[in-house]
């Protein structure tokens, strides 16, 4: 293996793209033929630099480590006491930032499309929305976790109230409101872990506890696992903190739910990662997470099943599968972390299928209510067929990605002879197809009000080209990665190793 | 939430819950009294003359620059989203939809009781606390103070100017400036990165100070030009009691103004929006 | 009444002041009567006395006259600045 260099180009890269093209696209605000040349442009970089980019750390500002004996050092080979801010892009940082950064490019060309003109700060929050997904995914730092989350959360709650109604303005502030608590969350267990340590990189503190004695003051520790593990459950929307959550995934169009969805699972796995590593030998901590984990699924998946609004039943189910990243990681072995991990891939691509599929419903204009829909297969095949593939892959039904993440987190429970948790993830599998195709069926495939099309009506059910292209990708995606996991795995496996077997190298 | 709704069961759970986190921080800081590990703190102090006289702003703008430009972006964020749920850049598909955007008027401000006398010193104040907030924002790398506190100092003079003379007001910031002002002051703390980028491949390495190129690791090295351009302007002579020592903050007080603008912008943007209203179509205040 | 040790430093900064003061001057809509802009220069002399250089600032042009007699230049050519921008932008508003 090749030296890891401290200063991988791309690294800022990733971060300073986005907020350069936000800050333009935000001033830029209603001359929309711009915005949109620019923030595409931005979004294929970003994507483009993501897959080349090669592994390493980035030392931000240039500031060397310090050796044992007082020297000074830029190579990341030996251990050191770290003076800079460190960012590290591994393969786990790669396969998800790519995502992520895909998903970025279909919303932003969705959205300067989509929307009235005036779409300068909308489509600059979307970007830094990704900012903050990258920035948490990346960072070594529990200070940059705590700001990223910060901001990461505004940024929710912007994306949510720019649709302007006023149940999307209520659900921002109730997250604003709430979210307010996490950030303040996460700063207590930072300033905990800064006091008993000294070190704001999670390396450098990690390394202090194993090589000192903490002399009985675990105490301190808990609280600190406590606060951290209050900000995963607020920053992903689990239990208890779920209803907030899914009425942001419900409120924002579902364009920007994507994103939305892609940026919780990004913080999910940074924070759990996170707290394995800090505080996975402390006795009781993985137990805690596997609790809260078992518990989202459960009543994500309840919730789902008994909403009469596809917009809701997607929000509910999405909740739900965090629970299902989130059982995997907090197994804590390293077949459960992988299948947490290669979950996490899963849910982001399925999800934004079936969230793409929910805006085409808007743009016919006809709501997503199952009550008041039919019939929408006939008029749009197409759409009809990428809904129902989406479902097949979201429940977990070969050959689609879904099936081959659930499985490994099935293997990994029943290894920890933990049967009850393999029941329940095959349950909430079976009652996601459940919830999903009630909505579908009663959408698409029912019967609706029995006239023919008229001519200059079929024209409305017409998929627009460019989400025609997006959601065969992501089905394409969705079909290979279940065919073929090896092609993620083959990403996932070293951090899943890390976080088992050398908890302080990130 | 009202208070009635916290009676009851809901009511004891929070209590409970409120003891349970009282009890668990007030634990840990009592076994951390004394106990404090001091970690790389002591490292930073150890260089802390060699960039700027002022510790907190080495710190602050440079160890954690990254940091802080992640909180400037929180502070830009807050700006551009307060503003909007007040109506800049609501945005709506292109579809018949079903409920109608939100809007907020402006404010009903009554300055007709003002006595003459605040009117005729509030201006002058004004101005001069302007000149306060360039003053800390400039001082930042030697003494206390900073763009932030330069930001907050700005737009509280605004905020005064408003309430002494209604929406006439002397500070009369335009609110195409004031986009500009944020725009200008992240994008400057951004793009203040980039030199050392370019030439040491560490984002938002101190080209100026250039504290680190003597280490035989380092990759790179700052062209002694950039390192005029951005060290010798800064340069101080510090008399220490060892003696004259030359130090420069290089990209600090760039960072601090662009920092300040980019505060300046956030929150008298959010003033501004909460005083006359927001619509597209008209240019701000009493243009 | 020390001029050296000089360092730019201890100018540069009074220069950018001037400049950003113009540039927040310019959003100051406000007719001043001769009398007024007086009294600010002079209340902005007395103020720039109070805040002082910096205490590593040991120039005349940095500041500093003598052991306890030392102004705040910034502070001063900030005003300048904010007045010289004022002026820049068309009158009006009130007075």
């Amino acid at each position: 293996m090749n030296e890891p260099i401290t200063n991988l180009w791309s690294v800022p890269l990733l971060v300073m793209i986005p907020i350069l093209t936000a800050i333009v696209v935000n001033l830029l605000y209603n001359k929309a033929r711009a915005i949109r040349v620019i923030s595409i442009g931005a979004a294929i970089a970003v994507l483009a630099i993501s897959v080349v980019s090669p592994y390493g750390f980035h030392w931000f500002a240039g500031h060397p480590a310090v050796n044992a004996d007082g020297t000074y050092t830029f190579t990341a080979s030996v251990f050191s006491w770290k003076l800079s801010l460190e960012y590290y892009y591994g393969p786990l940082q790669q396969i998800l930032i790519a995502v992520t950064s895909l998903l970025l490019l279909f919303v932003v060309v969705i959205a300067t499309k989509s929307l009235s003109k005036n779409y300068g700060p909308y489509v600059a929050i979307v970007f830094l929305t990704y900012v903050s997904a990258a920035a948490v995914i990346m960072t070594n730092d529990f200070y940059n976790l705590w700001i990223a989350v910060e901001l990461g959360s505004l940024l929710v709650a912007g994306l949510v109230a720019s649709s302007g109604t006023g149940y999307a303005q209520k659900a921002a502030l109730k997250y604003t409101f709430f979210s307010a608590l996490a950030g303040s969350g996460l700063a207590i267990s930072l300033g905990l872990i800064l006091g008993i340590t000294g070190y704001a990189n999670i390396t450098d503190a990690i390394h202090f506890l194993m090589t000192n004695d903490l002399g009985g003051m675990h105490a301190v520790l808990y609280v600190a696992f406590a606060f951290l593990a209050l900000a995963w459950v607020y920053a992903g929307g689990l239990i208890p903190v779920h209803p907030l959550k899914s009425d942001v995934y419900r409120s924002a169009f579902p364009h920007a739910t994507v994103l939305l969805q892609a940026q919780s699972k990004l913080m999910l796995v940074a924070i759990g990662i996170v707290l394995l590593r800090m505080f996975g030998a402390l006795p009781f901590a993985r137990e805690v997470m596997l609790s809260i984990s078992v518990l989202t699924m459960i009543i994500g998946i309840v919730m789902a099943l008994i909403q009469t609004d596809f917009r809701w039943t997607l929000a509910y189910i999405i909740v739900s599968h965090s629970g299902l990243v989130t059982v995997g990681l907090s197994l804590g072995t390293y077949k459960g972390i992988v299948g947490g991990l290669f979950q996490a891939v899963n849910d982001i691509i399925y999800m934004s299928i079936l969230l793409l599929c929910c805006e085409m419903l808007l743009y016919f204009g006809k709501g997503t209510s199952i009550k008041f829909n039919g019939g929408i297969a006939k008029k749009s095949p197409w759409l009809a067929a990428f809904v129902i593939l989406g479902t097949f892959a979201a429940s977990g039904i070969p050959p689609f990605n879904g099936f081959q993440s659930e499985l490994i987190i099935i293997q990994a429970a029943l290894e920890q002879s933990l049967p009850e948790v393999a029941a329940v993830v095959l349950m909430v599998s079976i009652s996601t197809f459940i919830a999903l195709f009630r909505a579908v069926y009663s959408i698409f495939l029912k019967p609706g009000e029995d006239h023919p099309v008229r001519q200059s009506e079929a024209k409305r059910f017409e998929i627009p080209t460019t989400v025609f292209v997006f959601l065969s990708v992501l089905l394409a995606i969705s079909f290979v990665l279940g065919v073929y996991p090896q092609l993620a795995l083959g990403f996932l496996t070293e951090s899943a190793l890390k976080v088992v077997f050398v908890p302080w190298v990130p | 939430m009202e208070i009635k709704e916290l009676r009851g069961i809901k009511g004891i759970v929070a209590a409970v819950a409120l003891l349970i986190i009282f009890f668990g921080v007030f634990s840990s800081f009592l076994q951390l009294e004394g106990n404090v590990a001091r970690g790389i703190s002591e490292e930073y102090n150890k260089l802390a003359y060699r960039i700027a006289p002022n510790n907190l702003a080495s710190w602050v703008y440079d160890y954690r620059g990254i940091d802080t430009l992640l909180e400037t972006g929180v502070i830009y964020v807050g700006a551009v989203v307060s503003v909007l749920v007040l109506g800049r850049g609501l945005v709506r598909l292109n579809v018949p939809e079903e409920e109608d955007i939100v809007k907020v008027s402006g404010m009903d401000l009554k300055t007709e009781t003002m006595p003459v006398l605040l009117k005729y010193f509030a201006l002058p104040v004004v101005i001069l606390l302007i000149a306060y907030g360039l003053l800390v924002v400039l001082e930042a790398p030697t003494s206390g103070g900073g763009g932030f506190q330069c930001g907050v100092i700005v737009s509280s003079a605004y905020l005064l100017s408003v309430i002494i003379y209604g929406k006439k007001s002397p500070l009369n910031m335009r609110k195409k400036a004031l986009v500009a002002f944020g725009t200008f002051g992240w994008g400057l703390y951004v793009l203040m990165g980039l030199p050392g980028y370019l030439v040491t491949g560490y984002w938002q390495y101190n080209v100026g100070a250039d504290l680190w190129s003597w280490v035989s690791t380092f990759p790179g090295a700052v062209p002694d030009a950039l390192k005029a351009v951005f060290g010798e302007p800064f340069m101080l002579a510090l008399q220490l009691k060892e003696g004259i020592s030359y130090a420069t903050s290089g990209i600090l007080p760039i960072i601090n103004i662009g920092e300040s603008f980019n505060v300046i912008g956030a929150i008298c943007l959010i003033f501004f929006a909460f005083i006359y209203g927001w619509s597209d179509s008209e240019e701000g205040a009493s243009e | 009444m020390t001029i050296f040790p000089l360092a730019l430093g201890e100018v540069t900064l009074t220069i950018v002041a001037f400049f950003l003061g113009i540039l927040l001057g310019t959003q100051l809509q406000a007719r001043l009567s001769r009398r007024t802009t007086l009294l600010i220069l002079i209340m902005s002399v007395v103020a720039a006395f109070l805040f002082e250089a910096p205490v590593h600032y040991s120039s005349v042009l940095g500041g500093v006259f003598a052991e306890h007699i030392s102004f705040s230049f910034k502070f001063i050519s900030a005003t300048i600045g904010l007045l010289v921008g004022k002026s820049l932008r068309k009158e009006g508003g009130i007075q």
